[in-house]
């Protein structure tokens, strides 16, 4: 069911302002905490009442200040999750769940049963929650919230106090509901790993507003703006002056709009080393300042000698700090001569395989696709493009 | 002696020892004595059973119940709400409902006859619509003992709705449930302990009444005069005199450690269970 | 009450010892309180390096208070019963009546129920009474008694009435001031400080009792004071601050312990 949500209130020290959609997907609300992302929540399930917007699932209004109408939370019939659960803790786990229901105890418990089963807490029907491990719990309170037959799932953060191994165990279990249910889910997280995880689509909050609602992938490689690249963990964000247009900019032109790399090529300078990104439909005029954002994982390593290949998309570096996580490695390295400083997230085997561990001096290779172009937003109080990449 | 050295701890702790025990003999010596006295004096146990007796406890029994439900079925709600509402002055709201916890019940005496006295701002148009006059009547010592009994109620209350977590209502609400249904199923059982915790208070602050009724709703045996004002009266009378007072005080201290002992049997699991 | 306050001066009291002054407790009875007042006041001026804590409330509990132990040095009862109480347990001897007073009734100045003694026993009187072992309530009740022997069923009436039992003459005296009560008996002399609030209706002189304040030194006395103030309150200075509060001066009956029959 198709939830559609615009909103605007002043709260506290800022003025909220968002607009999203969502339908049979789950729509990850993504930002620091105070970005606005759990009163969005409280507005769709009505705990909260926004000065203006409209607010509508299928073809219900839930709020519109236009027409005066806001549902209280009782009739608007959504599922929602906080992150401290809220489980009753005088009730049974079947009293939980059977709170949502109405009717007769067997009407009640033919509901409650087959949720308890898919959630495989049937076993526990009759103990106190208190007594219930984390990701016991957890099944409760999403069995609780889908009790009522609910087309829309909020979930506020549900995850959070799980460990890590438990919370990869809800968010498939999470994404096998959305499955069979058909639920529209609405999920809210500052967990950057969880959001990429769940999200069919992303919004991203910062200070009350959406900087960006797009498909997840979009909003991972392509953020439109540098304040996106920093919230989703872009390391690399370079501040470059356009120089130019490649030699298939010509040809770009009469395509003008078509995303990804079939457009032109645009030359940016960036700390002294030449940078060839794609236009992806926005040609910044010769000579304008831009923001150049460039994942940390992109980036290549080669051992080759610099004269034996080409110099665009290239930096000669040397590693200056190494950071190893496990699963990988974080490396920054410093340009040999000019061009910028560089962080690059490499896979433990790749490491391995290269040796990197054994020589400094690398290239770099920051290949053309991976690069994405940001307009320089005003009024951000950014340092100085020479100041930038020192 | 530096508090460095290892003496220090020691002569603190015969210190906090030292303390301790005359704190704790201060308590319990004056009950031991009730107890000496009943146990050497023979008429303290013939008189427990005399009219007057029966006639201030029973009174007190059934006074103090009246007034603890009154101040439940009032305090309640009021109760609630300021435990749930953030508007401006509340800390203002909550001072006057403990005001008069921390005045002397004399003055919640004084204070009911200028409010419910026969020239009150109350009670005289009362009066002359009805001609029911509180003052002297059963009533009246149900208002004074309402007065400075609920607060107790009250306060403790407020924080055991406090204490119950807003989100757990909020949830209740997306479920489908109404405000009062709410309050039914989640809010007051969640709340039970205090609210008990309270009850006990109230009753037997009102159990204990005495400035305020004697006071605002004079003494009178069987209409008015309740237990503390009983004991104040036999330990002024020739006729019954220290016998008489020591004799009601034993069983006000029976009564009190038989509520005590209930209270905690009866709220003890929940707690645990928490 | 007064027993609470008796504790508070006890204490007070223990906690003085010591310090150069010295003390003397005055327990007296709360129909005295304003004449005492003085009284005390005078006796400090002419006797010099002592003061008098002033102790009130009604006689029985003052008598309940010095029958446990309380420390009072001087004891001044409404009437003798309750003085014969605080003497029993051997804390003095011998008593002297220092003053005499009259019972009246006194009324609301704005209610019209009672006008006569006799309106006592109507029906739907709010009558306060003091405690049966308070001297102001022994002698009124003495008083329906006697007017009982001459209309039979007067008591039954007048008690009926009965509304509250108080614990002293003075707080009597603030419910009839204040309109609670249809009617109080008290002394002629606390009536007097009530001023325009309240109505005097005179007890008939066939039943008034006699009331007789009785006064006595207790305890081990070894400054003097005790019996100094005893001497100050029946000689001509007392007796004269006592007149003129309404007290009709008396230093004639002497008692002692036991001896003698509580005086009606």
């Amino acid at each position: 069911m198709r939830l559609a949500y615009d909103a605007r209130m002043r709260v506290g020290a800022f003025d909220y302002e968002a607009a999203f959609e969502a339908e049979g997907e789950v729509v990850v609300l993504f930002g620091h905490s105070g970005a606005g992302k759990s009163l969005t929540l409280q507005a769709i399930a009505g705990l909260l009442r926004p000065e203006a917007g409209r607010i509508s699932l299928g073809d219900r209004v839930l709020f519109d200040s236009a027409g005066g109408v806001h549902l209280p939370p009782q009739a608007r019939g959504v599922g929602y999750v906080v992150q401290e659960l809220a489980l009753f803790p005088h009730m049974t786990v079947g009293e939980n769940v059977a709170f949502a229901v109405q009717g007769p105890r067997d009407v009640r418990a033919a509901r409650v049963r087959p949720l308890l089963e898919g959630l495989e807490i049937a076993d526990y029907e009759d103990r106190l929650p208190g007594t219930l491990s984390g990701g016991q719990r957890q099944r409760v309170a999403l069995a609780r919230a889908l009790a009522r037959d609910v087309p829309l799932l909020l979930l506020d953060e549900p995850f959070s106090a799980l460990d890590a191994s438990l919370r990869r165990t809800m968010r498939a279990e999470l994404l096998r509901l959305r499955a069979e249910m058909g639920l529209t889910v609405v999920f809210v997280t500052h967990d950057l790993r969880e959001a990429h995880l769940l999200a069919d689509r992303l919004a991203v909050f910062d200070h009350g507003r959406i900087l960006q609602f797009d498909r997840r992938e979009e909003v991972f490689r392509h953020p439109r703006s540098r304040r996106v690249a920093e919230l989703t963990g872009v390391a690399n964000i370079l501040r470059g002056v356009v120089t130019g247009y490649g030699p298939a900019a010509g040809a770009a032109v009469g395509s003008a709009g078509a995303p990804g790399s079939a457009g032109g090529l645009v030359d940016v300078q960036v700390g002294g080393a030449l940078l060839r990104a794609p236009e992806r439909g926005w040609r910044p005029g010769v000579g304008s300042t831009v923001d150049v954002a460039l994942r940390a994982e992109r980036i290549n390593l080669r051992r080759g000698a610099p004269r034996e290949i080409a110099d665009v998309n290239l930096v000669q570096a040397v590693v200056e700090e190494e950071h190893a996580y496990g699963a990988g490695f974080t490396l920054r390295f410093r340009a040999l001569g000019a061009g910028p400083a560089l962080e690059v997230d490499l896979p433990s085997r790749p490491y391995e395989v290269l040796g990197v561990g054994d020589r400094k001096a690398w290239t770099l290779e920051l290949p053309p696709e991976d690069l994405h172009l940001m307009p320089v937003e005003e009024g951000a109080g950014l340092p100085s493009v020479a100041g930038e990449d020192a | 002696m530096s508090l460095r050295s290892p003496r220090a701890d020691l002569v603190a702790l015969a210190l906090l020892v030292g303390l301790g025990g005359v704190f704790a003999l201060f308590f319990v010596l004056p009950f031991a004595g009730l107890v000496q006295r009943a146990a050497s004096d023979g008429r303290v146990l013939d008189l427990a059973g005399s009219r007057e007796v029966r006639a201030a406890l029973v009174l007190s029994l059934w006074t103090g119940a009246v007034s603890t439900a009154l101040a439940v079925v009032f305090g309640t709600p009021v109760a609630y709400w300021l435990a749930r509402t953030n508007v401006r002055g509340r800390s203002i709201l909550e001072a006057l409902v403990d005001l008069p916890i921390v005045l002397p019940p004399t003055v919640a005496g004084v204070a009911l006859l200028t409010a419910f006295g026969a020239r009150g701002l109350v009670g005289e148009p009362l009066e002359a619509l009805t001609g029911f006059r509180f003052t002297f009547t059963t009533a009246a010592v149900v208002l004074a003992q309402v007065l400075v009994a609920a607060p107790f109620y009250v306060r403790a209350a407020r924080a055991g709705f406090a204490g119950v977590d807003a989100q757990l209502e909020r949830v209740a609400y997306t479920l489908g449930a109404s405000r009062v249904e709410t309050f039914v199923r989640i809010t007051l059982p969640q709340a039970r302990p205090a609210l008990l915790a309270g009850v006990v208070l109230c009753w037997a602050r009102a159990m204990g009444e005495l400035g305020a009724t004697l006071i605002f709703a004079g003494s009178l045996e069987g209409r008015t005069r309740t237990m503390p004002l009983a004991i104040l009266d036999a330990f002024e009378r020739t006729s019954l005199g220290l016998s008489g007072a020591v004799s009601m005080s034993l069983i006000l201290l029976v009564v009190a450690l038989a509520v005590l002992v209930v209270f905690r049997l009866a709220t003890a699991p929940e707690v645990t269970a928490r | 009450m007064g027993g609470l306050v008796g504790v508070a001066l006890a204490l007070g009291v223990l906690s003085a010892c010591g310090s150069e002054r010295e003390t003397l407790v005055v327990s007296a009875a709360s129909s005295l309180t304003d004449a005492f007042t003085e009284l005390a006041a005078a006796f400090e001026a002419e006797r010099g390096g002592v003061q008098v804590l002033l102790n009130t409330g009604a006689s029985s509990a003052l008598a309940a208070q010095i029958a446990e132990g309380a420390p009072a040095g001087v004891f001044a009862s409404a009437n003798v019963a309750q003085m014969e109480v605080a003497l029993a347990e051997g804390r003095g001897d011998v008593w002297q009546v220092f003053a005499l007073n009259r019972l009246v009734v006194v009324a609301p100045a704005r209610s019209e129920a009672v006008r006569a003694f006799d309106d006592l026993a109507a029906a739907g009187v709010r009558l306060v009474l003091a405690g049966a072992d308070v001297p102001v309530g022994d002698y009124a009740r003495s008083a329906i008694a006697v007017a009982d022997a001459e209309r039979p069923g007067f008591a039954a009436d007048v008690l009926a009435n009965v509304t509250s039992e108080e614990a002293n003459v003075r707080s009597v005296l603030a419910k009839v001031e204040l309109g609670e009560a249809d009617a109080g008996i008290v002394y002629e002399t606390d009536a007097a400080t009530a001023g325009e609030a309240v109505r005097v209706v005179p007890v008939p002189q066939a039943y008034a009792p006699s009331v007789r304040y009785p006064i006595a030194a207790l305890g081990r006395d070894e400054a003097g004071h005790a019996a100094a103030f005893v001497a100050f309150v029946l000689a001509e200075d007392g007796q004269r601050i006592l007149g003129a509060y309404g007290f009709t001066p008396a230093s004639g009956a002497v008692g002692a312990s036991g001896a003698v029959e509580a005086g009606r």
